[in-house]
């Protein structure tokens, strides 16, 4: 009998599992019209997507729009200056369930 | 063009929409992935009877197709939802749909390599028998988990209507 290797395989196994939990993740929520506080988790370019921590707790995933004015400050940007970490406000409106970014604003 | 003649292929001016949509290969893989774990843990199931023991090979063959099916369903995902994310009701579903899908991936590969280290010749008999139950538990939580990312994906079809393309009056 090998001890460490029943330790390895077991530390192995657990491992799995550790990483199993990572890949599922949280889910997203939808919240009513309004303004927003947050942190964008990430932001990606390609579909014009960014992932975000609201101050109360909850999770969005908004799709920008044609529409979407993305502010830094007064000035209009474009979505490149978006960044993980940067600190935003965001009025959404609600269609179905599913949340819309009218405007977003850099603050940080 | 020839295509126009094919089934899966909309005739010019028939009003219905292309069957040569990127979002469209996900339904086309990923119910190999799913078959493949159902029918893999079958058969690993057997091959732990002494006489049906010639199972083992098959199941293992079966379990590791399956965990490069999830990978491929897991990124054919991932291009369909480029195309239809945003024009759903509730993305919700959607979200936990590729987050388990994801879990399921991670697992089915965990199961391939617990399979592969089963294999007579590499490590003691003792080790075999605790990753044999590692590969056991983890096939029950493979099975419980597809059928439940599946069950979301279904509704994504169904409920919303994702990836449908109905058919239109063409002027």
């Amino acid at each position: 009998m090998n001890k460490p290797i029943e330790r390895l395989c077991l530390t192995c196994i657990l491992g799995f599992l550790t990483l199993i939990l990572a890949g599922c993740g949280g889910g997203i929520d939808v919240v009513d019209a309004g303004t927003y506080s947050g942190t964008v988790d990430k932001a990606v370019a390609e579909e014009k997507e960014i992932y975000l921590s609201l101050d109360n707790g909850m999770k969005l995933e908004l799709y920008f729009t044609e529409a979407t004015q993305l502010m830094k400050g007064m000035n209009p940007v474009g979505f490149a200056e978006l960044e993980s970490g940067d600190r935003v406000e965001v009025t959404v409106e609600r269609e179905g369930n599913r949340n819309i970014p009218v405007m977003v604003v850099i603050t940080e | 063009m020839m295509l126009a003649g094919l089934p899966l292929a909309a005739a010019a001016g028939s009003g219905l929409s292309s069957m040569w949509r990127i979002e469209l290969l996900h339904p086309a893989v990923v119910h190999f992935p799913v078959a493949l774990t159902v029918v893999g843990s079958l058969f690993w199931i057997l091959g732990h009877y002494r006489a049906l023991a010639t199972f083992r090979v098959p199941a293992a063959a079966t379990l590791i197709l399956a965990a490069a099916g999830a990978w491929l369903a897991v990124q054919t995902g991932l291009w369909a939802d480029a195309e239809v994310g945003r024009e759903l009701f509730d993305p919700r579903p959607l979200k936990d749909h590729e987050n388990l899908g994801l879990g399921f991936a991670w697992l089915m590969s965990g199961i391939a390599v617990g399979e592969l280290l089963r294999l007579p010749g590499f490590l003691s008999q003792r080790i075999r028998n605790w990753i044999s139950l590692a590969v056991g538990l983890a096939l029950v939580a493979a099975v419980v988990l597809v059928g439940y990312t599946a069950h979301l994906g279904a509704g994504l079809v169904y409920q919303q209507g994702a990836a449908v393309g109905m058919p239109r009056e063409e002027p």
